[in-house]
C-alpha cells in the first residue's frame, strides 16, 4: 500500500475507532491504539512495516506538538502556583517506581544494568496519552493543573535519568576511561542543556516573528513550522527533540503575549496528527509479545503500578485537596511514546541489553496503554474535573 | 476580586520580557549550543549543518497597505440597504413602553431597542450581552416581531448567540480574513421602517478585537460591521469605549464551543475573592466569599471559604466557574466550606446570569478605613484609605471607639471593606 493510501486509511480508521470508543465509553485514545493493532503488521498488515518506517516522521511531528503544548504549561505564574506540589509528587512517584522495578527485576534474577534501565523507563508517564484524555474530556481544575505540570516534569526527569544512567553504563563499558567519561558526560549535558538552549533560542525567534503574524492560519503555520524546525534541528545536532520541544513551548509561554492565541491555533490543526500518532503507535505494538515476557514482565507491570500509586499517595497524604489526593495516582499509569523511544535508544547504545529491555517494555506498554487512559478517565470523572462526557452516538 | 459572571482575562507580565533580556538569553543559548557542538566527541561533531526545511520557508507575506476607497464614504447607505436584510433590532423583554421610539412594533406596543443582532445562520443571530436583559428576547426586522432565546454567552468578550423561533433568517457571509488596520468597513443598523449605515475605518486590530473610527451611533451593542465585500467582520461591544468591536468569526467559534457545555453563564449570587498572600496565610486554601447578593439563593455567607463543590476541589475562582458549567440552574449543589474553624456542608443553587452579579442596594458603612487603621498598614495591604469598614474579624463595626478597642491586642486582623459598592477582605497588620 502506498503511503498516501495508508495515511488515508489510518485517519479513517481513527475516526471509526473514535466513534466506537465513545459507544463503549472508553477514551478515544484507547480506540486509536486498538485499531492500530488491528490494521498494523501484527494483525491484518494493512499498514506494513515499510509504511510505518516511512510515516515515522508523522509521529515525530505529533510528539513535538504534544511536548510543545505541555511546555506551554510552564508559564511562570502557573508553575509558581502548582509547581512545588507537582515537583514533590513527581519525585515520589518516579523514584518509587524506579526503586520498586529495579529491586523487583533484580530479585527475579536479571543483571543490574537491565534492572536499572527498566527502572528508569518505568518512571515515565505518557505525555501524549495523558494530554489526549485531558483534551477529550476538556478537563479543568486542581487535579488537571497538577497533572499537566507533573507530566512535563516527569519526562524531564526520565530523560535526565536516562542520560545519567547511559553515561554511567558507558563508563563501565571498558575502553579508554577518559574517552568513555567524555562521551558519557558530554552526552548527558548536551542532551539536556543543549536541547533546552536550542528550544529557548528557537522560541525567542518564534516570539519575535509572532508579532508580525496576523491571521489564525498564519499562526498555525508559524507554530507547526517552528516545531518542525526544532525537532529537525535537534535530530541533526544529536539533541533530544522531546526536551527541545518542551523548551520551545515553555519559552513561548514565558516570552510571548500571544502564546494563548498560538496554542488555540494549533488546537485546530492537531486532531488528525494526534489520531495518526496513536494509530501508528498501536500499529507498532505486537500483542503476541505479551505471551513471552514471563515473570520479569509481570513484575515490571505490577511494581511500576505499585510505585506510581504509592508515590502519589505518599506525596499527597497531607494534601487538603481530596479530589487530587484520591485520584492522582490513577492518572500516572499510562506509558507510551517516551518509553518506546527510550527502548530504541537502548537498542542503539547497548545492543547487548536491548532484547531483554525492549521485550518487557513493549509488552508493558500494551497493558498500560489499555488501562492507563481508562484509569485517567475514571480519575477525572471521580474528581469532577471532566467538563464534557462524550455520549454514545446512538443517543 | 472576581465576580463569577465577569472574570477578566489575565494579562500578567511575562517572565522573559524586554528586548535586551531576550537578546541576552538568545546569545547565551547560542553560546551553549556552540560550545556543546565544539566539545562533542568526533562522531557527534560530524553532523553537517541542517538545511532549513521547506516548511520553514517565509511564513509571512508582506502585508499590503489597504486604502479606504473614497467610494465607501459616498455610497455607504446604498451598501447598507443590501446588508440590512441580515440585521435585527433587539429588545430584551416583552415589556411594552408607550411613547418610546420603537423599531416597528405593532400599534400601541412599543419596544425600546437595546441594540442590534445579525443573522449568522438560518436560526441564530449574534449580538452583545449589553443588548440583552433576559434569556428570552424579541427581535424586530419589520412589523412582525420574532421571539428568541439566548443559548450561549461568552463572558470574556461579552458576545451572545440567540436562537430565533422559526428558521428562515438570511445569514450574513463571514469575512474571509481579518481586516488590517486602515481597511474600510460599513456599520449597518436598523431604524423605523428602514436602515442606517455608517462608513467606518479599522483603526487598529489586536488579536480578535478591532478599534473602529467613524461617525454615527457606533456605540450601540451588537451593531454589525461589514467589510468592503459585504461580509460580516465584527460586532460592536458597546463596552470598553463605544468604538470597540469583536471579530465575528472567532466569537462565533467560541460561542458554539460554549454552547456544547451548557452555554449560559451561571452564578451562585456571590462575589468571590482569591486567597493569596496574607489572606492565604490566615485562611488557608480555597476561595473566599466576599459578598452575597441573594441570601435566599445560597447558604453561603461572607467570610466563608469554599473548599469543594460536589466532588471538585476548589483553589481559585476559576474552579468555581468551571464547576458550575456542569451544573443545572436551580438545582442545589453540595458545597463544602470552612466557616471559622468549622468545616460545613451547605447548599447553593446556581442560576443563569447574563450579567455580572450586582450587589444589593444598601447603606454605605459609615466608618472610613483610615479612621481606625494607620495609612501605612492600609497601603501595605493594598486597601484604599477611603474604603469603609464593614467588619473586623467577623464582628460588624458601628462606631470608631468600639472598632479601635477591638484591635487590642495588636495582631493581624481579617477586615471586610467596602469600596465603590464592592466588598473585599484584607488582612491588616496594624503598626
Amino acid at each position: 500500500m502506498n503511503e498516501v493510501l495508508s495515511v488515508g486509511l489510518i485517519l479513517v480508521a481513527a475516526l471509526v475507532a473514535g466513534h466506537a470508543a465513545q459507544l463503549v465509553r472508553v477514551p478515544e485514545v484507547t480506540g486509536y491504539l486498538i485499531i492500530g493493532v488491528v490494521i498494523g503488521p501484527a494483525t491484518l498488515d494493512l499498514v506494513s512495516h515499510s509504511n510505518l518506517e516511512t510515516l515515522g516522521f508523522l509521529s515525530e511531528v505529533a510528539l513535538g506538538l504534544i511536548l510543545f503544548s505541555i511546555g506551554m504549561i510552564f508559564e511562570a505564574g502557573h508553575f509558581r502556583r502548582v509547581g512545588r506540589e507537582a515537583i514533590r509528587i513527581t519525585l515520589w512517584e518516579a523514584l518509587l517506581a524506579f526503586a520498586f522495578v529495579t529491586l523487583g527485576v533484580l530479585a527475579v534474577g536479571q543483571p543490574l544494568p537491565i534492572a536499572l534501565l527498566l527502572g528508569v523507563i518505568a518512571m515515565e508517564t505518557a505525555p501524549a496519552t495523558t494530554l489526549m484524555v485531558l483534551h477529550e474530556y476538556d478537563a479543568r481544575g486542581p487535579l488537571t493543573d497538577r497533572l499537566l505540570a507533573l507530566v512535563a516534569l516527569n519526562n524531564m526527569i526520565v530523560l535526565s535519568a536516562y542520560g545519567l544512567l547511559a553515561a554511567a553504563l558507558t563508563l563501565g563499558g571498558g575502553g579508554s576511561w577518559l574517552s568513555a567519561a567524555h562521551r558519557g558526560i558530554h552526552g548527558l549535558l548536551w542532551s539536556t542543556f543543549g536541547s533546552v538552549a536550542l528550544g529557548v533560542l528557537l522560541g525567542l525567534v518564534m516570539d519575535a516573528w509572532s508579532g508580525r503574524v496576523r491571521e489564525s492560519g498564519e499562526s498555525m503555520t508559524l507554530v507547526i513550522g517552528f516545531i518542525l524546525l526544532t525537532v529537525g534541528a535537534a535530530r541533526q545536532l544529536g539533541l533530544s527533540p522531546l526536551f527541545a520541544s518542551l523548551a520551545l513551548g515553555a519559552t513561548m509561554a514565558n516570552a510571548s503575549r500571544r502564546s494563548d492565541e498560538l496554542l488555540a491555533a494549533i488546537g485546530r490543526a492537531d486532531p488528525p496528527l494526534y489520531a495518526a500518532f496513536f494509530v501508528l503507535a498501536g500499529a507498532e505494538l505486537r500483542p503476541q509479545s505479551l505471551a513471552g515476557v514471563g515473570l520479569v514482565g509481570v513484575a515490571y507491570v505490577l511494581l511500576r503500578s505499585a510505585g506510581k500509586l504509592l508515590g502519589a499517595w505518599t506525596a499527597l497524604r497531607q494534601s487538603p485537596l481530596d479530589g487530587v489526593r484520591r485520584n492522582m495516582g490513577l492518572c500516572l499509569l499510562s506509558s507510551s511514546s517516551l518509553a518506546v523511544g527510550l527502548t530504541l535508544q537502548v537498542r542503539h547504545a547497548f545492543p547487548e541489553l536491548a532484547s531483554a529491555v525492549t521485550g518487557v517494555v513493549l509488552a508493558a506498554v500494551i497493558v498500560f496503554e489499555v488501562i492507563g487512559p481508562w484509569l485517567t478517565r475514571q480519575a477525572l470523572l471521580r474528581s469532577g474535573e471532566a467538563q464534557t462526557q462524550p455520549r454514545p452516538l446512538a443517543d | 476580586m472576581t465576580d463569577l459572571a465577569s472574570t477578566p482575562p489575565e494579562d500578567a507580565p511575562k517572565l522573559i520580557a524586554g528586548r535586551d533580556t531576550k537578546l541576552l538569553l538568545a546569545g547565551a543559548c547560542l553560546a551553549v549550543i556552540g560550545v556543546g557542538a565544539w566539545l562533542a566527541p568526533r562522531k557527534a561533531a560530524t553532523h553537517a549543518p541542517a538545511p532549513p526545511p521547506e516548511a520553514a520557508a517565509p511564513l509571512l507575506q508582506q502585508e499590503q497597505e489597504r486604502r479606504v476607497p473614497a467610494a465607501l464614504f459616498r455610497n455607504a447607505y446604498e451598501r447598507g440597504a443590501g446588508l440590512s436584510a441580515h440585521v435585527f433590532t433587539i429588545a430584551a423583554s416583552p415589556r411594552p413602553r408607550r411613547g418610546t421610539v420603537p423599531d416597528s412594533g405593532p400599534e400601541g406596543d412599543a419596544w425600546e431597542p437595546r441594540g442590534y443582532a445579525v443573522a449568522v445562520d438560518a436560526e441564530h443571530v449574534l449580538t452583545h450581552r449589553e443588548a440583552l436583559e433576559a434569556v428570552e428576547v424579541r427581535l424586530f426586522a419589520g412589523d412582525v416581531p420574532r421571539e428568541g432565546r439566548v443559548v450561549a454567552v461568552d463572558i470574556a468578550d461579552g458576545v451572545a448567540l440567540v436562537e430565533v423561533d422559526g428558521a428562515g433568517l438570511v445569514p450574513a457571509a463571514a469575512a474571509l480574513e481579518p481586516a488590517a488596520a486602515g481597511s474600510g468597513a460599513v456599520a449597518v443598523g436598523r431604524e423605523r421602517g428602514g436602515h442606517w449605515a455608517a462608513p467606518v475605518v479599522v483603526a487598529g486590530r489586536s488579536e480578535l478585537r478591532y478599534t473602529l473610527a467613524g461617525f454615527g451611533p457606533l456605540g450601540v451593542p451588537g451593531l454589525p460591521v461589514f467589510d468592503v465585500d459585504g461580509r460580516l467582520l465584527a460586532i460592536v461591544t458597546g463596552r470598553g469605549g463605544p468604538h470597540n468591536a469583536v471579530a465575528a468569526e472567532g466569537a462565533l467559534e467560541r460561542l458554539r464551543r460554549l454552547r456544547s457545555r451548557g452555554g449560559l453563564p451561571r452564578t451562585l449570587g456571590v462575589t468571590l475573592q482569591a486567597l493569596e498572600g496574607k489572606l492565604q496565610e490566615q485562611l488557608g486554601t480555597g476561595v473566599l466569599v466576599a459578598d452575597v447578593h441573594d441570601e435566599e439563593q445560597t447558604q453561603l455567607r461572607p467570610g466563608d471559604v469554599i473548599l469543594k463543590i460536589g466532588p471538585r476541589d476548589v483553589l481559585k475562582p476559576d474552579d468555581v466557574t468551571a464547576a458550575m458549567e456542569n451544573s443545572v440552574p436551580g438545582e442545589p449543589l453540595d458545597v463544602q466550606i470552612r466557616r471559622g474553624r468549622r468545616t460545613l456542608a451547605v447548599k447553593a443553587a446556581p442560576r443563569v446570569a447574563l450579567h455580572a452579579a450586582r450587589p444589593a442596594t444598601r447603606a454605605v458603612p459609615a466608618i472610613r478605613a483610615d479612621a481606625v487603621f494607620d495609612a501605612e498598614s492600609l497601603r501595605a495591604a493594598g486597601v484604599p484609605t477611603d474604603s469603609r469598614i464593614v467588619s473586623i474579624d467577623g464582628a460588624p463595626g458601628t462606631d470608631i471607639r468600639s472598632l479601635r478597642a477591638r484591635l487590642r491586642p495588636r495582631r493581624p486582623r481579617l477586615v471586610l471593606f467596602e469600596d465603590a459598592a464592592t466588598r473585599f477582605f484584607a488582612v491588616i497588620d496594624p503598626a
